[in-house]
This record gives structure tokens, C-alpha cells and sequence, in this order.
């Protein structure tokens, strides 16, 4: 006897076509599984018998070969439980095999019959809309999730015999899928008092998609301001609200029964992190990184000079094409990693150099070092740096909060909307746009180059600095709302460049952070 | 082996013929000076007991009862083993090879003074130019980790010295030391870096581009001998030389316990000036430089309180009424907008944050950015670590008004 069903299955971050055939041929009872079954795939075998004796059901008594198709590629997971049950059924003859055609069914079998829910369902949906196909039986736990893309027809099942039953044609049961509008929000830039440099500098920041790093003593509000950029943050494109919830829902992170967020994703890994745990990796299927968790959003980055240096270094790859490619010996994955990365620091080991009421007890040498531990290729991506002072607890009480997160964001968008409309559709924004574009569209008058070079010569802004600074200014435009690069916006976006300064001025040459 | 021994066998033997005078001194004084574990401070000493650098070098050489009693046991026995086989114009030469050169007391190479403190060196180890004859020296020293204003002042100070045909000594450490070097040269003047450590030794480690530069245009001494560690307690003892070679010693931002005090205690011993850089009072790096000057020492607020000071032969170029270390600043554009004159009046009351400027001055922060900026390019503004924008020091009079 023979049986064949359609699943899938998540490698990497793609969703692969997986054919689950079944054979019977006489012999021992016993079980053969092939087609690169993991260790969870192969267990499956002992909760499918126990599921469909505790579900009553038949069980074929005979030597059984289950294969999974495309034979070359790893299986990993539970997705198999529920389809393979299923074939197993049709083989006792309890199923048409007509009726196990033209749907697609994943799902993880309890021991007692129940159907548990699995990872990437909105993934998966997805997949299947591409592929036209009609129907997707999924476990009802993960109903909500894969009903958001629409355009197939998605099934829910609480157990193995309302599977049956719908396969039967019976009707089943579907649970409320009851969406609730999207609550995550993020609080108010009002909410940090004063800093109305760092809140200029994250304006800028969010609205030309430019990194950003902190630099201030404990306490100052650096962690507070990183928090707010995805409020501030225009809000995703349709088609990148499904690519980073089809990307959330692989990682297993989507919050069932949440509507699709259109605001950004916020990422902010712990510095002890890996450089697999930052990049993503792991031996057989690669699963995403931090920074594909963060795609489209912010990778917050607190405390940067405390990251193990090689997990600094891999963010320099996506940092400059927005995907990171992870080779492991049996599968090269690409991940999407377009994130805006926003740092944290300590202008010195004990953090108080600097610092209006406590003094600093760093020697020269180990502060020196506390800057040399960022390398000068990570530092030259991020186009804005800022010092943010701490307050006293007088200026706490006394400074006003300022603006909302709402009326800034409506500038953002509106700068953004100028960058579409300059550079064309897409993700194109002036912190990522090739060189040579950008010196067309921000042509300097001879005005604006006498003080460029006049910049260059006081400050020791090297040639990446004047790009980087030159990308900033047109981000200053951007959100005037004008045409054309003045000295003033030049004059600002030289202001946002404090480690070029701390690297030529304090200390003087001394504190080379590239070394 | 023979020959060696034969040529080291007495002072008087043929082997030392070919050297005479000054360069047979400078050859036992430097064989001396690189004996393991010898101190420059006991040098002199040891010296002065056997009656000079030969007999010292002789007496080291045969060991026994009278070196033991001069050096002690054990280095008597280890110095006569490397005295038997050295020889002391290979040292020298040695030296020569790696561009070292040894100065001795009283050669002109140096200004005659340092030859006169209580306890000169036995002699200096010296790389890099030689030093233009009769040229007067004043020290330029401070705090390592110094504020944006010390580190300006040191600058401006030195270049002012430099245009005044003055040489700038200093330590060559981080901070105030680095600017005062730096700023001799960017004025094209000669600088003089003393070291606490060998000559050749690189210390402290982010400062060798800035020695390399003073190898070039200045010249680097110690009295230490080359290969030498840097050692904590190496670096007060260098002081008495840097306090030595000056005419007078400028204190630039120094905290209550700065090693710049420790060179200032020196030149009071030795009759040198003594001045200092006023700051704002309360701040813990003008704690030093605040005491000096109450107890006496002149407030310096400009290079010709320097100059005027010395004697009218040791200015070489007199500056002829011109404010000093205003030359070398950029100033593209005398005029200052509205608004940059208001936050130079806000700077001048008080040093702030640009959200502080941004609230005293009521405007945009965006428009204070730009202003801050173009008063930085024109060197009215010097910004500091945490954020801080300071007014700079020496800024032209009249500006503000």
C-alpha cells in the first residue's frame, strides 16, 4: 500500500516543498524513515503510534518505509508528525487517498492526539500563497498566524481526528481567530528629559536610516533614547511588515494572535552574545542571527566596546549590504539583515570622564584602549556619533521633555519620502546610497567646499568622515525640506562627528581607536 | 682570549692610543653608564670616590677589595667579569652606530645651567638633532590627562616660545607634554623631549609618532641608558633635568599630587622661574597650578609673560609687541554672526552643554550646532570630553564687545 501527502519544512529562512510518502510491504512490523530525517524527525515515529492508539485509531501492522522528498535536503523538526499520521491512516484505509491531495498539512503530534503548534506558520503561509496552493491544515494554535497573509485557505485542527474528520470531509469546529489590534508601542521621545542634542542627532538618524553610536557616563539616558528610535521610525512598507513577521515567525517569536506590527522590530542583545547568536548560524540549519531579528528595525547595541571583538566584526559584512551569507558544511544560507544599529558607550572604562561632578580615574593608557577596542572599519559605518551628557538632578526637574515621538516621525516620513522619490522605490535611503549618487545630488557650491575643506583641516575628518558627514547633511536637507546642501546642514552633520574629534583632539593623536 | 685581554689590559696601554681627550672621557663615562644594573643616580658618586670615569673604570676592571667596598660584592664581581671583556671605545661606537650620541658635562650641546644643579648627570644620552649653540630653554609641563583649555594653552604657549627663537623642553608624556612638543614644531621651533626610560625606548606607547617627530625636528635626552624600562620612580628624577635645562618651568593645568609640581619644586631649588597657567577655580587640575601661584609663581595668561621674564639675550626674536601664539591660529573670517556672539557671552560666563547653551541662548539647538561649528573652525570654541563647549583661551580682545 501506498500513501503520499504534501508538508513543509524550514531550512534556514526558506520554506522547502517536502512530499511525505508511505509504503507498506509485508515483514516484521517495524519502521524505516529516509530522506535525512534529525533526531526530531525521527522520533516522531513513537508519538505518531502512541497519538493514533490514543486517538482509537488503526495502526498498520506491517514493515513501514516513510520517505521524505527532496531526499538531499536535512528534515528538521516536528512539521511531520501530522502528515505522516495521516498517511498512515490512508494506508489502513481510514483516508481516500484523494482526499490527501491538494492541501498542505504540518503540524506536531502529542502523545494523547493532540496537535501541537510549530515555528514559521506564517512563513509557511506564505509560501503556500506563492505557490497557489488551495488549502493549508494547520495546528489551531497557529491559525491566527497563518490567516494573516490571506489568499488560501487555512484549516485548524485541535487533534489528530478532527484532521480525519476534515480530510473526510466532515466539518470541523474552527476555533475564533480573534486578531488583536497590534499593542506594541513604544514609549515617548517627551519622556527624556533635555538632551536636545542626542534627540536632534536621533532625528537625523532615523529619518536618513544612518547608524548611530552614544557616548556618555552611566545614567545619562543613553539606553532611553535608544529605545525610542523605533517609535520615531516611519512605519514598515505592507510588504515588509510580512517579511519581518514571516521572519519573527521562523525564529518562533511572533506573538500568536497578534495582528501584523507596522512598526519597526528592536533588537538589544546582551553584550556577552556569540558572533553565531549575532549573525546567525547553528550546524545542520541555520537559524537567524540578532541581526536579522532586527531586518527593517534597530539593532540597540548597548555598552559597545564590552562585545567580544569578532562578533563586532561580522556586523561590518551586513552593515554595508544589508544581508549576511552563513556557510556551514552541508547548507549556505542568506539572511536579510538591513537593520539600523544604534551603540551605546562609556567615554572611558569608569565612564565619568568628562563628567561635570565626578571625575574620571582611567590612566591615559587604559582609556586609549577602551577606544582601540572598536576597530576603525566598524566605527567608519557609523555616520553619527554623539556625546550625551549627564544631567543633574536640578536639570532633570527643570528641562522641559520637548517634542512627542509623533510629531517628529511625521518629518521622518516626510524625509524619507523625499529619499524615495530622489533615489527610487525601494530601501534606498542616503546612508546607503552609492557614492557616486550621492555627490550628484548634493552638489557643493564653492561656499560649501571652502568650508568642507576648512572642516577637514581643523577637525581631521578623513575622506570617509567627509562622505559620512556629507550623507548626514543631506539627511539635514531632507528633513528642512530642501533642495540644496547648505553650509548650515554641513555645519551640523560635522557636529555629529565626535570620535573623529575625541580621536584627533582629546588626548590628541594619542587615543588612535584603530590602532 | 689574548689580544683582548692585552688591549684591555691597563688605561695606559697602547690600546687606548688612539683616543684622546673629550672622546676618551665620553667613551669610559658611556662604558660605564652601560654596565648592567648600574643607576645614573650613583654614578657620579662612584665616580667622584675613584677620582674619575678612567680610574673607576680600571678599578671596576681588576675587582678585589677596593671595588667590593665601593659597589658591593656581588656587582663587583659581575661589573669586573664585563669590564675584562669590553672595551670602552666599542661601546661609544656602538652607540654612534644607532645615531645615539653621549654628551658630557660642560659641552655646549646643552645649556650650560643643567651642568651647574646640585646633582648633574655623569652624562646624557642624546638622539636627534643637535641643539643650536647659546639657544635658552623653557619647560613646558602639566597634567597627562589635561582639559581642551590646558592642552590649547600648552600649544599656543610653546608656539609663542618658538617664535621667540626659545626651545621648549617637556617629559614627552600624554597631555599637556604631548601639546607643548607639538606645538613647538607646528611653529617650527626646536623641542626637547627628557625621558624617564632608555633613549630608544618607546614610552608611553601612543606617543611614538610624536617622538619620531621630535627625533627629527628636536632632539630626545636621558640619562638613562638606552634599552632602559620605564620605572615609576625613574620619572620625578628626570624632572631635575628638565628643570634643569630651563630658564624657567610653565606649569599647565596640574592637579594637587601632579608630577609637574615635583619638576616646579626642582627649579625653585635651582633659581629657574617658576609661572603658571590660571584656570577655573574649584576644578581639580588647577588645584597645583592655583598653589603654585599663590605661593609666588608667576601667572602666566600669555607667551610674553613668558619672554619678558628672560634675558634679553636668550630671545632670540623679540616679538615686537605682538600678542604671542596668536599667529598660528586660522582666523578666515575675523566677524562673528549675532548669534555666535551671544554663545561666546554664554561661554565666557560659563562652559555648557550644547542643551544648556541651547536654553541660556533660547534657539533651536540646531542653530547653536551650526554656530558652535563655524566658532570652532575659527578656534573661539574648543569642545571637550562629555560633550562640553568651552570658550578658548587667547581669543582676541575686542571680539566680544
Amino acid at each position: 500500500m501506498y500513501a503520499r501527502l504534501d508538508s513543509c519544512s524550514i531550512l534556514g529562512m526558506e520554506v522547502i516543498g517536502v512530499e511525505v510518502e508511505i509504503n507498506t510491504s509485508g515483514g516484521l512490523p517495524g519502521i524505516h524513515m529516509v530522506g535525512l530525517p534529525d533526531a526530531a524527525v525521527r522520533e516522531s515515529y513513537r508519538r505518531i503510534k502512541a497519538a493514533i492508539a490514543n486517538s482509537e485509531l488503526p495502526f498498520p501492522r506491517q514493515l513501514i518505509t516513510v520517505n521524505l522528498a527532496p531526499a538531499h535536503l536535512r528534515k528538521e523538526g516536528s512539521y511531520f508528525d501530522l502528515p505522516i499520521a495521516l498517511a498512515m491512516l490512508a494506508v489502513c484505509g481510514r483516508l481516500e487517498s484523494s482526499a490527501l491531495r491538494g492541501r498542505l498539512v504540518v503540524g506536531e503530534l502529542a502523545l494523547d492526539g493532540k496537535v501541537r503548534g510549530v515555528r514559521g506558520a506564517l512563513a509557511m503561509a506564505l509560501w503556500a500563497r506563492r505557490r497557489d496552493w488551495e488549502e493549508m491544515v494547520v495546528p489551531a494554535e497557529n491559525l491566527a498566524e497563518a490567516c494573516l497573509p490571506g489568499g488560501i485557505r487555512v484549516v485548524g485542527v485541535r487533534n489528530l481526528r478532527e484532521a480525519l474528520d476534515h480530510l473526510q470531509g466532515k466539518p470541523v469546529p474552527q476555533p475564533e481567530v480573534s486578531v488583536k489590534e497590534s499593542t506594541r508601542s513604544f514609549p515617548c521621545l517627551s519622556e527624556v528629559k533635555g538632551q536636545l542634542h542626542a534627540k536632534r542627532a536621533l532625528e537625523v538618524a532615523a529619518a536618513g536610516g544612518h547608524n548611530i553610536l552614544f557616548i556618555g557616563p552611566p545614567g545619562s539616558g543613553k539606553s532611553m533614547l535608544a529605545e525610542r528610535l523605533p517609535g520615531i521610525m516611519p512605519p514598515l512598507l505592507p510588504e515588509e511588515v510580512l517579511e519581518v513577521a514571516s521572519i519573527h515567525s521562523i525564529a518562533g517569536l511572533l506573538d500568536p494572535g497578534t495582528a501584523l506590527s507596522a512598526s519597526p522590530p528592536f533588537r538589544a542583545p546582551h553584550h556577552s552574545i556569540s558572533h553565531v547568536g549575532m549573525v546567525g548560524g547553528g550546524r545542520n540549519s541555520p537559524r537567524p542571527g540578532e541581526i536579522t531579528l532586527s531586518h527593517r528595525g534597530v539593532l540597540f547595541l548597548d555598552e559597545l566596546p564590552e562585545f567580544r571583538r569578532d562578533t563586532l566584526e561580522v556586523l561590518r559584512q551586513p552593515l554595508e549590504t544589508g544581508k549576511v551569507t552563513v556557510s556551514r558544511s552541508l547548507i549556505t544560507t542568506t539572511f536579510p539583515a538591513r537593520f539600523l544599529l544604534v551603540a551605546g558607550m562609556n567615554p572611558c572604562p569608569c565612564g565619568f570622564l568628562g563628567d561635570s561632578v565626578r571625575t574620571c580615574c582611567c590612566s591615559p593608557g587604559r582609556i586609549r584602549n577602551y577606544y582601540r577596542r572598536l576597530s576603525g572599519p566598524l566605527l567608519d559605518r557609523i555616520d553619527i556619533q554623539v556625546e550625551v551628557p549627564r544631567l543633574t538632578p536640578r536639570e532633570l526637574v527643570e528641562l522641559p521633555g520637548g517634542e512627542k515621538s509623533d510629531s517628529v516621525r511625521e518629518r521622518v516620513v516626510a524625509a524619507r519620502q523625499r529619499q524615495r522619490d530622489r533615489w527610487g522605490e525601494g530601501s534606498t535611503t542616503n546612508a546607503n546610497v552609492e557614492t557616486g549618487r550621492l555627490y550628484e545630488a548634493c552638489r557643493l557650491g564653492e561656499e560649501e567646499r571652502r568650508f568642507m575643506y576648512l572642516a577637514s583641516e581643523k577637525i581631521g575628518l578623513t575622506a570617509r568622515g567627509f562622505d559620512r558627514c556629507l550623507r548626514v547633511a543631506r539627511t539635514i536637507a531632507d528633513l528642512a525640506g530642501r533642495e540644496k546642501v547648505s553650509v548650515a546642514d554641513l555645519a551640523e552633520a560635522v557636529q555629529y562627528r565626535s570620535l573623529e574629534r575625541i580621536r584627533g583632539s582629546w588626548l590628541l593623536q594619542e587615543v588612535g581607536y584603530a590602532g | 682570549m689574548p689580544d683582548e685581554m692585552g688591549r684591555a689590559a691597563s688605561p695606559a696601554d697602547e690600546g687606548y692610543a688612539g683616543f684622546e681627550g673629550k672622546d676618551r672621557e665620553r667613551s669610559f663615562r658611556a662604558a660605564l653608564a652601560l654596565l648592567p644594573h648600574m643607576s645614573p643616580v650613583s654614578l657620579p658618586r662612584m665616580m667622584s670616590m675613584a677620582g674619575g670615569a678612567e680610574e673607576l673604570w680600571d678599578l671596576l676592571r681588576r675587582g678585589g677589595e677596593r671595588a667590593t667596598a665601593l659597589v658591593g660584592g656581588e656587582k663587583a664581581g659581575e661589573w669586573s667579569r664585563v669590564c675584562r671583556r669590553t672595551d670602552p671605545w666599542d661601546s661609544l661606537e656602538k652607540l654612534a652606530r644607532r645615531g645615539i650620541r653621549v654628551i658630557l658635562p660642560g659641552e655646549g650641546s646643552v645649556p650650560d645651567v643643567l651642568w651647574k644643579i646640585y646633582d648633574p648627570p655623569a652624562l646624557l644620552f642624546a638622539r636627534g638633532r643637535e641643539m643650536p649653540k647659546g639657544m635658552a630653554c623653557v619647560a613646558v609641563v602639566g597634567a597627562r590627562k589635561a582639559t581642551s583649555y590646558g592642552r590649547r594653552c600648552a600649544e599656543q604657549l610653546a608656539a609663542g616660545l618658538a617664535e621667540g627663537g626659545v626651545a621648549v623642553v617637556s617629559g614627552a608624556a600624554y597631555g599637556i607634554d604631548a601639546c607643548a612638543h607639538r606645538g613647538c614644531m607646528q611653529a617650527g621651533g626646536f623641542t626637547v623631549a627628557v625621558l624617564g626610560c632608555g633613549i630608544d625606548v618607546v614610552y608611553p606607547p601612543g606617543n611614538a609618532g610624536l617622538l619620531a617627530g621630535i627625533a627629527e625636528s628636536g632632539c630626545i635626552l636621558s640619562e638613562y641608558p638606552p634599552g632602559d624600562e620605564p620605572q615609576a620612580w625613574k620619572f620625578p628624577h628626570r624632572n631635575r633635568i628638565i628643570a634643569g635645562l630651563s630658564l624657567a618651568v610653565v606649569v599647565v593645568e596640574a592637579s594637587s599630587k601632579s608630577g609637574a609640581l615635583i619638576t616646579a619644586d626642582f627649579a625653585l631649588e635651582e633659581g629657574r622661574e617658576v609661572m603658571a597657567v590660571p584656570g577655573p577655580i574649584g576644578h581639580p587640575l588647577t588645584e597645583g597650578t592655583h598653589e603654585l601661584i599663590k605661593k609666588g609663581a608667576k601667572l602666566v595668561t600669555g607667551v610674553e609673560d613668558i619672554l619678558e621674564e628672560l634675558p634679553p639675550e636668550a630671545v632670540q626674536r623679540p616679538l615686537d609687541g605682538r600678542q604671542g601664539g596668536q599667529k598660528g591660529m586660522v582666523l578666515r573670517d575675523g566677524g562673528v554672526s549675532p548669534l555666535e556672539k551671544k554663545i561666546l557671552r554664554l561661554l565666557g560666563e560659563e562652559a555648557g552643554t550644547l542643551d544648556r547653551l541651547s536654553l541660556r541662548a533660547g534657539e533651536e539647538p540646531r542653530e547653536i550646532l551650526v554656530a558652535l561649528t563655524s566658532l570652532v573652525l575659527k578656534g573661539f570654541v574648543c569642545q571637550d570630553a562629555g560633550g562640553l563647549y568651552a570658550l578658548s583661551p587667547f581669543i582676541p580682545r575686542g571680539i566680544l564687545s
